[in-house]
C-alpha cells in the first residue's frame, strides 16, 4: 500500500487536484449538462442558433424594422428598384419587399415550427402511453400510421388542401396529421426497448401509474431524438409550405408567406426570363428562407450529435 | 390495406367542397337546364347514388381491369394513365440515377478524403444543397438554361428520338436529380466512414490488397446496403417529389395530371393516381427487401 502512495505517477497527481477541488466545493458548477456542453462546442450549431434567433427576432419583431406594411398596395411605386425608401425595392403592387419578407416569416416559422411541434405532441403523447400500454390500441394506431405512410406526403398533402381548403391554420393541421405518424413511431420505438430496462420494471413494482411512468420516466429517455426530430421537420415544413404556394395548394396569395413572396416568379404558372432583371422581388425572400432552413439544419445536426451517446466528445 | 386507402380517399374527394358538376358544364348552361337534366347528367356520368355504392362500384370495375372514365372528356383513365406514366417514369428513374451515382460517387470521395478540402467542401454543399427548395432549384434552371441560355427547351417531352427524348428530359431530370444528391450524399458518406472502420476493411488492407479494392470492393459494398435501403424509399417520394418538378417545368405526367384533376375534382383520375402511387411504396418497400438480401450477405430472406 505505501509504496503506491510513494511513487505518485503524473496522472496520480491530476486525480488529487480534482479530489482536492471537489472537496472544496469549487467543481459543483462545473458539472453542467453534458448534451448542452457537447452542443456549444460544436461551432456550426452555435452559428446555426444564432441565426436561427436573429431571423426570429427580425421576423416577429417586425415593426420595429420596417416602417411598411406587408400587404398595403402603393401602385405609384410599383416595381421599383432597391432604394432608400424600400430597402428592397417594391413588387408589383407596390408592396415594400423587405417589410414582406418580415412579416411572411412570421407565417413561415408558425406554419414550420407549430407544424413540428404540433406533431411531435400527437406523435410522443401517443407514442409513449400507447406504446407503453400496448394492446389493441397500439396496434390500431400502428395500422394508422402506416396508412399515412405508405402515401407520398405531398399527394396527401395535396388532396387534404383540397379537402379543408386554404388558410394557415388547416395547413398546419395538415402537416401535423401528415407528420404524427413519423414521431409516434419513433416515441414507440424507443419505449418498447426502454420497457424491458430494470429501472422500469422496478417503478412498475413499486406500483406507480402508467400514466406517470410513461410521462415522468419514458419521456425524458425519448426527448434526445424528439427534438432533433422536431427542428428538421420544422425546416422540412418550411420547405413544403413553400412548394405548396408554388403548386397554388398553400396560404392564400394575399397573405404573405415566404412561399408566397418567392411564388411571384412563377406568375400563376408562367416563368419569364426577365426574372433575373427583377432579383430584388424574389432573390432575397429565396436567401432568407435558405439561410432559415440551414440555420435549423446545423442546430439540428448539432443536437444530434450531442444527444448521442455512441459519439464521445 | 390498399382498401382502406382507397375508400379514404375516395371519402376525401367526395366530402371536397363543391360540386363536380360545376366543373363540368359551363355556367350558363348549367343556369338553363332543369332539375331532371342536371339528374340525368348524373346517372349517366356515374355521379348518383349514396358514396359507398359508387365506391363499390368502383372497387369492382378496378379489380376488373376497368379504372373508370375522365369525367372531363370521357376518355378512358387506363389510356390517359398510359400517356402520362411513361413522361413520370422517364423523369424519376433519370433523376434517380443522377442522384444515385453522383451521390455515391461525392460521398465516397468526401468519406475517402475524410477532414481535407475536398470533404469539406462537399459537406457545406451538401448542408445547402439540402436547405435550397426543390422550385426554386427549378425555377432557377429553367431562367438560367431554357429562358436565357435557351439550351434546353421547356413545357414539351422530345419528339420520339432519342437525341431529343433526352434534350427535353435533362434539365427537369437535372433539377430533381441534383436536389436529392445531397441527401444521398450524406447518407452515403456516413455508411461508408462506418464500413471504413470495420475490421475486415483492416484485414483487407493488412492482406496488401490495392487501395481500390479495398475501397471499393470491402468498404464500399456494405457501405451500398443503407444506401440502397434510403434509394427504396426515395423511390414514392420521387413520384410525389416530381408533382412540384412537374408542375413547374409544366412536364406532361402523373404529377400536372393529378394536381389539374384534384382542382376539378375528377374523381377516377385522382382515385387511379392515388392507387397507383399507394402500390408504389407497397411494391418499393418490397424491393428494398429483396435489394438489402442481395447486398448485405447477413440477412436472409426469410
Amino acid at each position: 500500500m505505501t509504496n503506491t502512495t510513494m511513487k505518485k505517477t503524473a496522472l496520480d497527481r491530476k486525480l488529487d487536484k480534482i479530489k482536492a477541488a471537489e472537496e472544496r466545493g469549487l467543481l459543483g458548477k462545473k458539472h453542467t449538462n453534458r448534451t448542452l456542453r457537447k452542443l456549444t462546442s460544436n461551432k456550426l450549431a452555435v452559428c446555426g442558433a444564432i441565426l436561427f434567433l436573429v431571423i426570429c427576432v427580425l421576423c416577429f419583431g417586425a415593426p420595429l424594422f420596417t416602417e411598411y406594411s406587408a400587404t398595403a398596395f402603393d401602385l405609384r411605386a410599383k416595381i421599383s428598384p432597391p432604394s432608400m425608401e424600400h430597402i428592397l425595392g417594391t413588387d408589383q403592387m407596390g408592396r415594400d419587399i423587405w417589410a414582406r419578407i418580415l412579416y411572411g416569416g412570421r407565417i413561415s416559422i408558425i406554419v414550420g415550427l407549430g407544424s413540428a411541434l404540433g406533431a411531435a405532441l400527437l406523435g410522443v403523447t401517443l407514442g409513449l402511453y400507447v406504446g407503453y400500454k400496448g394492446g389493441l390500441m397500439d396496434n390500431v394506431l400502428i395500422k394508422i400510421s402506416d396508412i399515412f405512410q405508405s402515401i407520398p406526403q405531398m399527394v396527401l398533402i395535396i388532396i387534404m388542401v383540397a379537402l379543408v381548403g386554404q388558410s394557415m391554420e388547416n395547413l398546419i393541421i395538415i402537416f401535423i396529421l401528415t407528420g404524427w405518424p413519423g414521431m409516434y413511431r419513433m416515441a414507440r420505438s424507443k419505449v418498447l426497448s426502454l420497457k424491458q430496462q430494470e429501472f422500469v420494471q422496478a417503478l412498475r413494482a413499486f406500483g406507480i401509474s402508467d400514466l406517470k411512468i410513461a410521462f415522468k420516466h419514458l419521456l425524458p429517455n425519448t426527448l434526445g431524438p424528439v427534438v432533433v426530430n422536431i427542428t428538421l421537420s420544422t425546416a422540412m415544413f418550411i420547405l413544403q409550405e413553400a412548394a405548396l404556394s408554388v403548386l397554388g395548394y398553400g396560404v392564400p396569395m394575399e397573405i404573405a408567406t415566404w412561399g408566397n413572396i418567392i411564388n411571384v416568379i412563377t406568375n400563376g404558372g408562367t416563368i419569364r426570363f426577365d426574372w433575373l432583371q427583377y432579383w430584388w422581388m424574389w432573390l432575397p425572400c429565396s436567401i432568407m428562407l435558405i439561410l432559415f432552413v440551414l440555420a435549423i439544419n446545423f442546430v439540428g445536426d448539432g443536437l444530434r450529435d450531442a444527444s448521442d451517446p455512441t459519439q464521445i466528445g | 390495406m390498399l382498401l382502406i386507402i382507397t375508400f379514404l380517399i375516395y371519402a376525401g374527394i367526395e366530402a371536397m367542397p363543391g360540386d363536380v358538376i360545376d366543373f363540368l358544364i359551363p355556367m350558363d348552361q348549367l343556369a338553363e337546364m332543369t332539375a331532371e337534366e342536371i339528374a340525368a347528367f348524373r346517372a349517366a356520368k356515374g355521379l348518383d347514388g349514396p358514396m359507398i355504392v359508387r365506391y363499390l362500384s368502383w372497387l369492382k370495375d378496378v379489380c376488373t381491369g376497368n379504372l373508370g372514365y375522365s369525367l372531363q372528356n370521357n376518355m378512358p383513365v387506363a389510356t390517359l394513365m398510359m400517356q402520362k406514366l411513361p413522361a413520370t417514369i422517364e423523369l424519376s428513374l433519370a433523376s434517380l440515377i443522377i442522384s444515385t451515382f453522383l451521390g455515391i460517387l461525392l460521398g465516397m470521395i468526401s468519406a475517402l478524403k475524410k477532414g481535407k478540402i475536398a470533404d469539406n467542401v462537399l459537406t457545406v454543399a451538401g448542408m445547402i444543397g439540402v436547405a435550397i427548395p426543390q422550385f426554386l432549384f427549378g425555377i432557377f434552371c429553367i431562367i438560367l438554361f431554357s429562358l436565357n441560355l435557351n439550351w434546353f427547351p421547356v413545357g414539351q417531352r422530345g419528339d420520339g428520338t432519342l437525341l431529343s427524348e433526352l434534350h427535353h428530359l435533362f434539365l427537369p431530370a437535372f433539377a430533381l436529380g441534383i436536389s436529392q444528391t445531397a441527401g444521398v450524399m450524406r447518407y452515403s458518406r456516413s455508411s461508408m466512414l462506418d464500413s471504413m472502420n470495420c475490421d475486415y476493411v483492416k484485414t483487407a488492407r493488412a492482406k496488401g490488397l490495392p487501395e481500390w479494392r479495398v475501397n471499393l470492393f470491402h468498404g464500399f459494398r456494405v457501405a451500398c446496403t443503407p444506401v440502397m435501403v434510403l434509394i427504396g424509399f426515395r423511390l414514392p417520394t420521387l413520384i410525389s417529389g416530381a408533382i412540384v418538378i412537374e408542375n413547374i417545368f409544366q412536364w406532361p405526367g402523373v404529377g400536372v395530371w393529378f394536381t389539374d384533376a384534384i382542382k376539378t375534382q375528377n374523381t377516377p383520375i385522382i382515385m387511379s393516381v392515388g392507387l397507383f402511387m399507394v402500390l408504389m411504396v407497397l411494391i418499393s418497400s418490397l424491393l428494398v427487401d429483396i435489394l438489402t438480401a442481395v447486398l448485405d450477405p447477413r440477412v436472409k430472406l426469410s
